[in-house]
């Protein structure tokens, strides 16, 4: 049974100028102890997916509409005290900027134990072990010393570990990392995506791993989904969409990726063409159509729906070949 | 193609940047981060040389100490065979043309309030290259053509376009001083992927187009791998690398550069097995490690290291690095 | 064209839209309903302006005629706000008044800001200039600025223009302060750099790309100022250092009304009520620019 599903999610925002359809019909599960990766461009919707799950959004200006059930549970019906009690502690969640998740007037150590505090009945020595544990688990050095500094005593990649630690601190049962690797230095970056890894065989905990980097999720995914302009456009094993995908946005995209040893002279990246269509107009066919290079004139028309093409592996568009199915 | 010109375009000899962050009480300097500490490195005409290295390690203050938006502590730049770190304002204006810079961030390299048009005939006026009006509206037309954005785009404002979009803006007004050299301080690091390769490949046609140098500074390897000819690498201050491309990346001579390698992320299945994850942080440029800067994290790192700092050497053609090692 | 299902596509059904758009309201309705508290500060600003203009017309008899017989009247249909104890007109005396008010706060907040900005400038754009502007700056404002009007006014003749000159100099350091902070954050964004790579002088530099990206702080902040400068008035005018006493103003009419405050505390009253609306009406007319002008609030998600 998958530990999360969201089915048909929509996500819209009230702007002045229209309504943003910011998640647009998102379907997708996570199962237990995997790490799904939710890949796509700045505006695709994959880090309000994010926000919805935990329903992080300003209400006033934002309205969900399907389902996300955790457990059987759907999010969404659930009261803001209810959700409170999901929020860091079966569902918690890192951000990009290790510099401002933080707070700057607490100690580590305090901010681990109010994230406990929130969550269990227990004693402040058992908070305090935990802590250091968890500090531990990250692999910070020294972790009772570094309980008693301040997150400006410490580095951007030490930061995000901590972030990490608090995440991690009441054992949920998922973790969302949004963008997780984005603001740090790539030898930082590798040993935070080791991290990742290692913490998810130890603890069995699922990650949604948000990024725009097909490389981070080829270091740490197990399966893939594509989002463009709100929607998803392939899913599959993280093997199976790196070297054979179907969808034409994906296959531009990895185009699109520098690979170091292939570059030279004359060697140019593919572009996909063009600019993402506006999400406050609604859009007939294809989202991608107008950027395609194999769009033909029914793809302005007739939206392509999400179909298996082969083993495990779904895509939404009219021209990817079916393969390895029975008939 | 012409054989190159023995002079280079641009010399920078010892560059120093050293900034005092904590003053005594009578003003006298107690802490200084040695931000850029002693390098040298030419740039021919129409070459590419990118400036790479984590954050903190002086790649971007060397780009704004060479189109003067520092003053360097010391060290020498010559353009053309003349120096310019030791010009009056007035005199200096008058170099400034030759080299013009493109900034990271799309969104607040250009001024909000002015129209496109504005934003491009601005480098025209003060360097005097539009005869009159119709001059420079042809100018302008020509810089949004060079750049592949609609003629239209010219009554518009910056916030009317997308990130990649006002990357391209910020192109063309560095083009439309006609400069020598370009110096691009991670131009493309805040983009999308699909909108960073059509800015990498918009920046290789200019390159070829127009006879331009460019200095190219990013933390990207992969991306530096398609569009360079020579590359730096830089940490804590200096450079421990220097070489063309095809042996900085197949025959990486440094460890610090042969860590940054493996550490960038590909989008190819499966971990990566042979990695040389760096222990540790960065340390802080203000309190250097003794010797080699690098040996705190180096995994080859012996007793030497700690005392002696090493000093680029050359090590073949066009090649040199800093390490122990290597003698 | 062929319908989809002969050409065997499968078609993503529409989804429905769970939000409907309302455009907003175009025009001088739409921008008072989207800051109605503003609106509000507005409309009483102007009606306050209205009446010091129009006190002549406004069925006001000469603020300064003594009675001796109707000395401290209650309000009544002859005297709509009572009499003071000498026997003046308090409804003629208060919207007289009013001009006084408006004209001070008015004049300080241009003052103020005009010369305060000027200083602030220099100060975060000339980076020699920065320290010594600064401490002298700092000097003022270690002075309580009422102190300093005091001391201003006293060494000079009681007379409105001396009132706005003392008002604006304890301001001045404020507005200077603030400038200093949004050039200093100013000249390190990026476009301004470029515009110093792309060969502008640095008069072009603060002219166009500096000075027009001011003007939201200091006008949010000249409003705050022509508020806090009506107070200061007043207080300077009821301990009698201010205005001149043949100058009706909110002030003096409570100064004058002080002895009486527990027998007839309307002739302190009334003058106190209109000068806290039009102060209020002043803030709020700042508080909805801050909110229509700082970027950070227009940012949608």
């Amino acid at each position: 049974m998958a530990l999360l599903e969201i089915e048909n999610l929509q996500t819209h925002f009230r702007t002045s100028d229209g309504i943003n359809r910011a998640v647009d019909g998102l379907s997708l599960e996570v199962r237990p102890s995997e790490t799904l990766a939710i890949v796509g461009e700045s505006g695709c919707g994959k880090s309000v997916t994010s926000m919805s799950i935990l329903r992080l959004l300003p209400e006033n200006i934002t309205k969900t509409a399907g389902s996300i059930r955790f457990h059987g549970r759907d999010l969404l019906k659930l009261t803001e005290s209810e959700m409170r009690g999901i929020r860091g502690n079966e569902i918690s969640m890192i951000f990009q900027e290790p510099m401002t998740s933080l707070n700057p007037v607490l100690t580590i150590g305090r901010q681990i134990r109010e994230t406990i505090a929130l969550h269990r009945t227990v004693s402040r020595a058992e908070m305090d072990g935990r802590a250091k544990d968890m500090l531990a688990l990250v692999g910070i050095p020294d972790p009772a010393r570094r309980l008693q500094e301040y997150p400006h005593q410490l580095s951007g990649g030490m930061r995000q570990r901590v972030m990490i630690a608090i995440a991690l601190a009441c054992d949920p049962k998922l973790l969302i990392a949004d963008e997780p690797t984005t603001a740090l230095d790539v030898t930082i970056q590798a040993q935070v995506l080791e991290l990742l890894a290692d913490i998810q065989a130890k603890s069995k905990t699922s990650i949604i791993l948000i990024t725009h980097d097909l490389g981070v999720v080829a270091e740490i995914a197990h399966r893939v989904v594509v989002m463009y302009a709100g929607r998803k456009v392939e899913e599959a094993s993280v093997e199976d969409l790196l070297t054979r995908p179907r969808h034409p946005y994906t296959v531009g995209l990895l185009g699109a990726v520098p690979k170091i040893g292939v570059g030279g002279d004359k060697m140019r990246l593919v572009e996909i063409p063009g600019l993402v269509p506006n999400l406050k107009q609604r859009i007939a066919g294809c989202v991608f159509a107008n950027r395609c290079p194999k769009a033909r004139d029914l793809c302005l028309e007739f939206a392509p729906a999400l179909e298996q093409k082969a083993p495990a592996h779904v895509v939404a568009c009219h021209f990817a070949e079916k393969e390895g199915l029975a008939a | 193609m012409s054989p190159l010109p023995s002079q280079p375009l641009l010399s920078v000899k010892n560059l120093k940047k050293h900034y005092a962050t904590k003053f005594s009480l009578f003003g006298r300097a107690t802490r200084v981060v040695k931000a850029v500490d002693g390098i040298s490195f030419d740039i021919l005409k129409g070459e590419t040389l990118s400036l790479v290295g984590e954050s903190g390690c002086g790649k971007s203050t060397v780009g704004k100490t060479i189109i003067g938006l520092l003053q360097p502590t010391s060290g020498e730049i010559e353009l053309g065979g003349a120096r310019i770190d030791n010009l009056s304002p007035d005199a200096f204006r008058a170099q400034r043309k030759r080299i013009q810079i493109v900034f990271q961030d799309p969104f607040s390299s250009l001024d909000p309030r002015m129209r496109v048009r504005d934003i491009l005939a601005e480098p025209i006026h003060n360097f005097g290259l539009a005869r009159n009006a119709a001059d420079l509206k042809s100018r302008v037309d020509d810089l949004l053509d060079v750049v592949r954005l609609p003629k239209d785009a010219a009554s518009r404002f910056p916030h009317e376009f997308s990130g990649g979009q006002r990357q391209r803006i910020g192109i063309a007004r560095a083009l439309a001083a006609e400069p020598d050299l370009i110096v691009c301080d991670e131009a493309v690091s805040a983009l999308d992927v699909s909108v960073k390769a059509q800015v990498v490949n918009l920046l290789q046609d200019l390159k070829d187009r127009f006879g331009l140098a460019l200095l190219f500074i990013s933390h990207d390897l992969a991306i530096v791998d398609h569009i360079t000819d020579r590359v730096a690498v830089m940490y804590l201050g200096k450079i421990v690398e220097v070489a063309p491309r095809g042996p900085l990346f197949e025959n990486p001579l440094h460890p610090y550069t042969q860590a940054l390698l493996s550490a960038v992320p590909t989008p190819t299945p499966g971990r990566k097995t042979s990695r040389t994850v760096l222990r540790g942080d960065l340390p802080s440029p203000a309190n250097p490690p003794p010797g080699c800067n690098f040996h705190t994290r180096c995994p080859l790192a012996f007793d030497r290291c700690s005392r002696e700092t090493p000093v680029l050497r050359s090590t073949g053609p066009d090649q040199m690095a800093a390490c122990h090692l290597i003698d | 064209m062929t319908p989809p299902a002969l050409l065997g596509l499968a078609v993503a059904d529409p989804l429905p839209d769970i939000m409907q758009h309302t455009p907003p309201r175009r025009g001088l309705m739409g921008l008072a309903r989207r800051n109605v508290p503003a609106s509000i500060g507005a409309v009483l600003l102007i009606v306050l302006t209205g009446i010091a203009l129009f006190a002549p017309w406004l069925g006001t008899v000469d603020p300064l005629a003594i009675s001796p017989t109707l000395r401290a009247r209650v309000p009544s249909a002859e005297h709509w706000f009572g009499t003071d104890m000498l026997g003046r007109d308090i409804y003629s005396r208060v919207l007289y008044g009013a001009r006084v008010s408006l004209f001070v706060g008015f004049a300080v907040a241009v003052l103020a800001t005009a010369i305060g900005a000027a200083i602030g400038m220099t100060a975060g754009y000339v980076r020699w200039a920065d320290s010594p502007i600064m401490r002298l700056m700092d000097a003022i404002m270690s002075i309580p600025s009422i102190l300093l009007a005091i001391a201003l006014v006293a060494l000079t003749r009681p007379s409105v223009g001396n009132v706005i000159l003392a008002i604006a100099v304890a301001e001045i350091p404020r507005v200077a302060r603030l400038l200093r902070g949004v050039v200093l954050s100013l000249r390190e964004l990026a476009y301004v750099e470029a515009a110093v790579s792309t060969g502008s002088s640095s008069a072009k530099v603060i002219w166009r790309h500096i000075v027009p990206n001011t003007i939201a702080p200091v006008i949010v902040q000249a409003t705050y100022i022509c508020a806090s400068a009506m107070i200061v008035e007043a207080t300077l005018s009821f301990i009698g250092a201010g205005t001149p006493a043949s100058i009706p103003s909110w002030g003096n009419i409570m100064a004058d009304g002080r002895a009486l405050w527990q027998v007839k505390p309307h002739i302190v009253l009334i003058p106190a009520v209109f000068l806290s609306v039009t102060v209020l009406a002043v803030n709020m007319v700042g508080d909805g620019l801050r909110d229509a002008l700082d970027p950070r609030m227009a940012k949608t998600v």
